[in-house]
């Protein structure tokens, strides 16, 4: 007995039982980098900012997103956009994404949907300059990946689906949803007090 | 300081806080007491309640249980007020929900966002969902103006800013449009608003209905750095916040309750912010190679000027001079001084205050013993009558203007105004008296000869000083002829001014440059000083006599000895026990003969017995006429060293020029024309390699074998306090503290004054001199800037370009000139074309040109004229002022300059 | 390096090269520095779902004389900045790091008195991987990040 202990090396077998028994059980790696992990519509991944349809920026540059950052990752220089007086647009972005936690924050201070996360969380970089993301990287981002990104604002309830300037105002105003009345959603038109009613004139 | 009667005092109970307040108190201002936060937007602390806004509802339980207005209810005695009862919060959410159907939610694009009360009371006191419809207005933002945004969607229409614009200012430049839903706030017709550019409309606004076009979405309010400083424009010394982001002036912000404005700013403190930022701004040192100066190191820099001082002062101690500028801190002048004085020994030691300044202030300092005004502003809030000298105070020191618009508007008090144009005080005030530009010392002596004849000297004065008063009267036998003739106004117009003046118990003078730098200014600041002294201003409280400053620190210049015939602490240089102290103070000996003054040290310049020169802080080439040849002496000099924040005129003749840091980079003091010392704080990065003016200072003394060292700029005050006490205590104004100095008045008047009265009352034949020329060309201040510092700022640049010819209208279209037409005004020196402008203000026969203009031709059209040794300054201003020139419609369109 | 001589760059060395680098990134031993949440995501990587062992990596040693490659994982506070320093002094070249994590990269949210804003301000490092915490295929692409790297790296030749 003592002689086939020591020949097999039994109670290295039976340390051994659970793992061969393993062997031939399905295994549950996933083969990264061939085979990716589906990710989900909430994930939230590296930030990207949007454009609406005509390719104008949606930022307007109103710094909430700075205020809302608990890392204060995010720096904006807001200005008139030259040429379009009283326009707000952001006319430096930057986004320190070595600092960021992922946290949604700002996404969600965001008035006009221009923030969305993406699926992306492959962010390595020998440098670490490169991840300092300014205007165009975020914008670049955000066209590489707006199918995501959409997907992120519905998933969070921030929009409805549609990311359109809504129709019949000034083009000096960025797309803002009207107020919910106590009455169940009814518009104002409807209630009698549109613009004809009051006999609103422009000042000269 | 005020003869305050006895005020009942009540008891109240605020939110079962029980308090005493004295009687006349709001329940508003009983709960700031308390600690107690009522929401408002319509209040403010320095204005009649407007009770517009009814968000200061509160709930009174006793003696009756009703809802009142915080901000208009005075509080009774035992009275029972409950701020957040269920029924006031209830009032507050549904007027905040009224508010809010109108109001469009454009907080993210608004710059109000985040500093804004409505944005803070919606959080705190309103509802999540609003029971009423909403409908937006839609008006278009309106950006005519040049400086100030008026956006009526946003307004909430509660009167503050016209209010504050009428009450305050007493511009009233706003005001509502239209009635109900569509009221809109704005210059009246729906034109665009051309105003003073105060600001304080947009200061007080609660929502972001009016913001400034040059900050325009440029900052945030949680970006900002904030910084408390000092204005560097007039003497009137505004504290505000200096805002930055990221190192970058965002904007400036007044402070309420805060400094002599108590919270109130002019156009060039809001909006004058971006001199500092100009590309201009010298960033490195500058030696003379040949013809060009050149960029180098301060090493360099150091040792080239040290070695040119040196090599001067090695021929002997007069041979360096040196000259400073209002503008410097009160730490960099008396470094400054030192280092001409001790470090290279030399007597010769003038300062800006010789255009006109030095006047005012050695009367003041001679007669009354006080540097600077004998009132504060408070004092003037309060005056019973205020006459006006000369001085157009709502143009040279505004805010110091808005004290005496107080005592108009709040106090119902007459403010006598004489100047020689129309000016914006004048339309309020109670009596006007229009004379001849540069006729001032004539119509003082009217004033005084009318005191004496009319019998309006005041009792005790008579009674207790009568050799004074009979010095007087001696010197006052003439007849009205010699005065009625150069100013052109009637023996009855002085006599009903004099009348008025002497019958006011709280009587203050406000003499402003016209006469401090004017013919035989000082004696007009004497005579001054007797029209006071006869009526009683002198001895009564909260009454007196000032001359005003025009730049930020021209009294640190005083208080400091920046003058050949000052020392430091208010002495003059004969006083031999103060030049004993100061030469002790700083261990050397100071000369026994005062240096000379500024237009004696450049006649010794060019004729070579001044080698080398040290200037800061002024430009006298940029601000002098060709004729005073001033570049001619400068150039002349063998080193030549200028320290200042651009490369004026008078640095393009240096041999050596330094870049020094402006108020906004460095610590330091200013003293204010009240004497007032406040502190500067450096809000930013300096551009380039600026150091501090100390710094340099000390540097060059090292450089000079002589080490000046201080560890930092409060150490420098420090030992100057030592020498003028005044400088140790923080703000404080004369009126305040000291007052008069009794003992000092006693002995001017029972001895030292009656040596100098002597020619006071002679008056200058230029008065009536006759000229080919039919017109008389005055250089003058503008409201949107002050000295030439203020043409680097683009905004305040935009605002006014000061370069335009101002002419009487009639006058105008007599001649045929329409706005905007070039014009060519002719004096015995040459000519120069200038654009046009008529405006109301001007009187016939009178030309008005702003003095900040950088246009040369008009300046070197004015002769220059030097006063009398006993005068003792040199009113270089004066006859700037009082050119006769010839106008005719030019030509050519395209006249050349 | 040790075994850097003056050798022309022909095709031998660059295949010893090659055939160097590729032994030295196939058996990446990183040694076990969890400092704090990011630790959780690394001891993910290393179990059956993500496993790393697939790249070599998989051999986490206990002590650094043993380990080539350092992985900070977690926020480097000021008390273990000399102990990282040992530790990464006490590795035998060839030698990397990995800053995983925003912690390690830059200090995160932590702009504080006790926290090393970034571990590079202490070690030299390779690879930053951003992320709070990096998912563990992250992880897995910083080292492969890492690998393409040394595979570049010149090791007979200058």
């Amino acid at each position: 007995m003592g002689l086939i202990k020591t020949v097999f090396m039994t109670e290295l077998l039976m340390g051994l039982k659970i793992v061969f028994m393993q062997m031939f059980k399905p295994y549950c790696t996933l083969q990264y980098p061939h085979v990716k992990h589906p990710i989900p519509d909430g994930y939230r991944g590296l930030m990207s900012l949007l454009r609406y349809e005509d390719g104008s920026e949606r930022c307007v540059g109103c710094s909430l997103c700075e205020a809302a950052c608990p890392s204060n990752c995010i720096k904006v220089v807001s200005d008139e956009v030259p040429g379009q007086p009283l326009v707000r647009y952001a006319r430096e972005y930057y986004l320190d994404i070595s600092r960021c936690v992922f946290c949604g924050f700002c996404t969600e201070a965001c008035p006009v949907d221009a923030l969305a996360m993406t699926k992306v969380y492959e962010a390595s970089v020998y440098d670490r300059r490169e991840l300092m993301f300014d205007k165009r990287k975020l914008y670049a981002l955000g066209e590489q990946f707006l199918e995501d990104g959409k997907a992120y604002l519905v998933a969070h309830g921030m929009d409805d689906g549609t990311l359109y300037p809504r129709e019949g105002l000034g083009d000096n105003r960025y797309a803002f949803p009207p107020v919910d009345t106590a009455h169940g959603g009814e518009q104002p038109e409807q209630i009698g007090l549109t613009r004809e009613a009051l006999e609103v004139e422009e000042i000269r | 300081m005020s003869t305050a009667t006895k005020v009942a005092t009540i008891t109240v109970t605020i939110n079962g806080q029980t308090t005493q307040v004295p009687k006349g108190t709001r329940i508003i201002q009983a709960a700031q007491q308390l600690g107690i936060e009522i929401p408002t937007f319509c209040y403010h602390p320095r204005m009649r309640p407007n009770a517009a806004c009814r968000i200061c509802t509160v709930e009174v339980v006793k003696p009756m249980n009703k809802m009142f207005m915080a901000c208009s209810t005075e509080l009774m005695d035992g009275m029972e007020v409950l701020t957040d009862s269920e029924r006031t919060l209830k009032d507050r959410q549904t007027n905040l929900d009224l508010l809010l159907t109108q109001h469009p939610l454009d907080c993210p694009v608004c710059d109000k966002g985040g500093e804004c009360k409505l944005q803070d009371y919606s959080v705190k006191y309103g509802s999540l969902e609003n029971p009423f419809a909403t409908q937006r207005k839609d008006f278009p933002e309106d950006i005519r103006s040049v400086a100030l945004d008026f956006n009526s969607n946003r307004c909430v229409l509660c009167g503050a800013c016209i209010q504050i614009c009428g009450d305050i200012q007493m511009v009233d430049a706003i005001g509502f449009s239209k009635r109900g839903f569509i009221t809109v706030v704005g210059a009246p017709m729906g034109e665009a608003l051309d105003c003073e550019f105060c600001g304080q409309c947009m200061d007080v606004c609660p929502v972001g209905a009016i913001t400034s076009r040059f900050a325009k979405y440029k900052y945030r309010p949680w970006q900002e750095t904030t910084t408390l400083t000092t204005c560097t424009y007039c003497g009137c010394g505004c504290q505000y916040d200096l805002r930055t982001v990221d190192g970058e002036i965002s904007r400036v912000t007044p402070v309420e309750g805060v400094g002599p404005g108590q919270g109130s700013l002019c156009v060039r403190g809001h909006f004058g912010y971006h001199f500092m930022d100009d590309p201009r701004r010298l960033t490195r040192p500058l030696v003379r190679r040949g013809d060009k100066l050149v960029e180098t190191t301060w090493d360099e820099a150091l040792t080239e000027a040290a070695r040119g001082l040196a090599r001067a002062k090695a021929g002997g101690a007069n041979r360096v001079a040196g000259i400073a500028g209002g503008r410097m801190t009160n730490e960099e002048i008396y470094l400054f001084s030192r280092l001409v004085r001790d470090v290279l020994g030399s007597p010769h030691l003038d300062s800006s205050l010789r255009y006109g300044a030095i006047n005012g202030v050695t009367v003041m300092q001679q007669a009354l013993g006080v540097t600077g005004m004998m009132n504060s502003f408070d004092d003037l809030r309060r005056a019973d009558s205020i006459l006006l000298v000369g001085c157009d105070i709502t143009q040279e020191a505004p805010i110091c203007g808005l004290a005496v618009k107080e005592a108009i508007k709040k106090g119902e008090k007459p403010v006598l105004v004489a100047d020689s144009m129309k000016t914006e005080i004048m339309k309020l005030g109670a009596a006007r008296l229009v004379y001849a530009p540069g006729t001032e010392v004539a119509l003082i002596k009217g004033l005084v000869k009318a005191v004496v004849d009319e019998g309006l000297i005041d009792a005790d004065v008579a009674a207790k000083y009568p050799r004074a008063v009979e010095a007087i009267r001696a010197e006052l036998s003439g007849t009205y002829k010699e005065i009625e003739t150069p100013t052109g106004l009637s023996k009855a117009d002085i006599v009903a001014v004099a009348r008025q003046f002497a019958s006011a118990r709280r009587a203050v003078i406000l003499a402003g440059p016209r006469v401090t730098g004017g013919l035989k200014g000082k004696s007009a600041m004497a005579m001054l000083v007797d029209l006071a002294f006869l009526t009683g201003a002198l001895t009564t409280p909260g009454a007196g006599v000032n001359a005003i400053t025009m730049e930020n620190n021209e009294l640190g210049l005083a208080l400091l000895g920046a003058a050949p015939e000052l020392l430091p602490g208010g002495r003059g240089w004969s006083d031999a026990t103060a030049r004993a102290q100061v030469a002790e103070a700083w261990n050397c000996t100071l000369p026994e003969h005062a240096g000379d003054t500024m237009m004696d040290m450049f006649e010794a310049m060019r004729e070579g017995q001044i080698n080398a020169a040290l200037i800061s802080g002024t430009d006298p080439v940029g601000r002098t006429p060709a004729g005073a040849k001033v570049a001619e002496s400068l150039r002349a000099l063998d080193c030549l060293v200028v320290a200042d924040l651009f490369l004026t005129e008078t640095a393009k003749c240096a041999d050596v020029v330094f870049p020094v840091r402006s108020y906004a980079e460095m610590d330091g003091t200013f003293t204010n024309m009240e004497g007032r010392v406040q502190e500067i704080h450096s809000a930013m990065k300096a551009p380039g390699k600026s150091r501090p003016g100390v710094e340099v200072w000390s540097n060059l003394a090292r450089a000079l074998d002589h080490p000046l060292e201080y560890a930092s700029a409060a150490e420098v005050r420090a030992e100057a306090a030592r020498l003028a006490p005044q400088l140790a205590t923080l703000g404080v104004p004369n009126g305040a503290s000291a007052g008069v100095s009794v003992p000092t008045l006693e002995a001017w008047l029972q001895g030292g004054y009656l040596q100098t009265m002597n020619h006071r009352y002679d008056l200058p034949a230029k008065l009536n001199e006759a000229s080919e020329h039919n017109f008389r060309l005055y250089l003058g201040e503008l409201l949107y800037h002050s000295g030439s510092m203020s043409t680097y700022n683009w905004g305040l640049m935009k605002i006014n370009a000061a370069n335009e010819l101002l002419i009487n209208p009639r006058e105008g279209r007599k001649l045929g000139i329409r706005d905007g037409d070039r014009v060519t005004v002719t004096s015995q020196l040459g000519s120069a074309v200038v654009v046009a402008r008529a405006d109301s203000q001007v009187m016939p026969g009178t030309l008005f040109f702003p003095r900040h203009s950088v246009n040369a031709e008009m300046r070197n059209l004015v002769q220059v004229v030097v006063g009398s040794q006993e005068e003792g300054a040199v009113p270089l201003s004066c006859l700037e002022r009082v050119t006769l020139a010839r106008v005719a419609a030019s030509a050519e369109a395209g006249a050349s300059a | 390096m040790g075994l850097t001589r003056e050798f022309d760059s022909g095709v031998m060395t660059t295949t010893v090269d090659a055939a160097v680098n590729w032994a030295r990134k196939s058996a990446l031993w990183p040694m076990t520095f969890g400092l704090a949440c990011c630790a959780i995501e690394m001891i993910a990587t290393v179990a059956a779902r993500y496993d790393v062992d697939r790249f070599g990596a998989g051999v986490f040693r206990g002590s650094p004389r043993q380990s080539d490659l350092m992985i900070v994982a977690g926020t480097l506070t000021r008390k273990m900045a000399p102990v990282v320093r040992r530790i990464y002094d006490q590795m035998p070249e060839p030698r990397y790091v990995i800053a995983m994590g925003s912690c390690a990269t830059s200090g995160n949210v932590y702009n504080t008195y006790s926290v090393v804003q970034g571990v590079d301000q202490i070690v030299p490092v390779d690879v930053y991987i951003a992320g709070c915490p990096p998912r563990p295929e992250a992880l897995i692409d910083g080292i492969l990040m890492l690998q393409k790297k040394i595979m570049e790296q010149k090791v007979f030749a200058r």
